[in-house]
């Protein structure tokens, strides 16, 4: 078995790298959150991060960790969508299509919020002074998830929910409408 | 993702915005920033090549919608056709396939339903110039499930074949009005073939005019087993039940 060293998964699936963190760096914009800085892609580790001040709003700080793992799941399902039909249900896809889907696989296989995410959500949101019950409750399955996505991508689960969002979910959604259309 | 407040010490005055030195600082932040400052470093810049590398996507992706139009249309009416057929609804499977390839002519997998759907639909004459059309390029041959699709449908169409010279005598008979020879015979095909569309047809008309009601309907029902819409089935069924009423 050939293991590919992570930065060099990194490399190959840079544009996910890049929309994670613009995603992160959109949140901390439209919450009005100040960034210092923003490194979309290096090859080093962290692959790539947002600098920014310690926000004001637990809530505020919850949306800017998980910001990714909306922002590249529906980016990437958008662009997937269009490519997967002719390739996976018609087989007839052409380089356009191939070069799509692989936008779509790299957005979505760096859809998961990191574990430094997890760190920061944990001692924002749960050790935070200011939190409401509720928002300390939702935070513990939600952390627990970002840590069981870090712990399942040692195991190709980043790959995996990839491949899932760009090339199972548009066969499948388009399994559900000719059903139901 | 990192939290990164600057230290005390590198703040020039400690009761000011740390970047203007505006003593009109929001209230309740870990850094000291004023409104219009921490307005203007959220709203950090993208860097240009990123802005170009998304513009440049948003081309392909745009390009890409516009093809997929069609490509939706026609992925439905598939998904559909293969829908139909599973559920043995041939002749909804075949105007599924037949709207795909006047699409993309060169659709392979269409094709071979298309072969399967006109074959329980009786329509052996369009089923025949598909099987000739596909050998003309059969790359279809390295897919493994519609290679034995086509091999499945040319095996009952050699079966019919076979039977043909038995089926032109039965068909004598019937004309001769030898009701219980035809009978004997036509039955012997329909159960050795059971899709010889032509040879359960003529049995369940030879069973109707023997006034074998029940029986006739029985070879009608089982035709319709194999095809929920064969057309002369159907036909065939509704004369029977209009003559037993």
């Amino acid at each position: 078995m050939i293991i590919v060293p992570g930065i060099y998964i990194m490399l190959i699936t840079f544009p996910g790298v890049v929309v994670h963190e613009f995603a992160h760096q959109l949140f901390c914009r439209i919450f009005g959150v100040a960034i210092f800085e923003v490194k979309y892609f290096q090859m080093a580790n962290p692959a790539g991060y947002v600098s920014h001040e310690p926000v004001h709003n637990p809530v505020h700080q919850l949306f800017i960790c998980i910001g990714p793992f909306l922002i590249n799941t529906l980016l990437a399902l958008a662009i997937a969508f269009p490519a997967a039909v002719p390739v996976f249900i018609l087989g007839e896809g052409n380089f356009l299509d191939f070069v799509m889907l692989y936008f779509g696989f790299s957005i979505a296989m760096h859809a998961f919020p990191s574990i430094a995410d997890a760190k920061i959500i944990w001692e924002t949101v749960w050790n935070g002074e200011n939190t409401p019950l509720w928002l300390k409750v939702l935070t513990v399955p939600i952390v627990a998830l970002i840590y069981l996505g870090a712990a399942g991508s040692m195991f190709m689960l980043n790959l995996l929910y990839g491949m899932g969002i760009a090339f199972g979910l548009p066969v499948l959604i388009m399994k559900f409408l000719a059903h139901y259309y | 993702m990192i939290e990164n407040a600057p230290h005390e010490q590198e703040q020039d005055y400690p009761d000011a915005c740390f970047q203007c030195n505006s003593p009109d600082y929001e209230p309740g932040y870990a850094v000291r920033l004023c409104k219009t400052c921490r307005k203007r470093l959220s709203r950090y810049p993208l860097k240009k090549n990123i802005v170009l590398g998304a513009v440049g996507l948003g081309i392909l992706f745009a390009f890409s919608l516009y093809r997929f139009k069609d490509y939706y249309k026609a992925a439905i009416s598939y998904e559909k056709g293969i829908s139909y057929a599973d559920n043995r609804d041939f002749v909804s499977a075949e105007k599924a396939f037949k709207y795909i390839l006047d699409l993309y002519p060169q659709h392979e997998a269409s094709k071979v339903h298309l072969l399967t759907a006109c074959y329980y639909n009786n329509k052996p004459g369009e089923a025949l110039a598909i099987g000739e059309d596909l050998d003309k390029n059969p790359s279809y041959r390295y897919k493994d499930a519609l290679a034995e699709e086509v091999a499945t449908i040319r095996d009952l169409w050699a079966k019919n074949q076979q039977q043909n010279e038995d089926l032109t005598t039965a068909s004598i008979y019937l004309r001769d009005n030898r009701l219980q020879e035809a009978d004997s015979l036509l039955n012997k095909i329909a159960r050795a073939n059971p899709t010889n569309w032509e040879a359960s047809l003529l049995l369940s008309r030879c069973l109707r005019q023997e006034k074998k009601y029940a029986e006739a309907l029985s070879v009608c029902n089982h035709m319709l087993s194999y095809n929920h819409q064969l057309p002369a089935a159907l036909a065939e069924k509704a004369i029977l039940l209009k003559t037993v009423k």
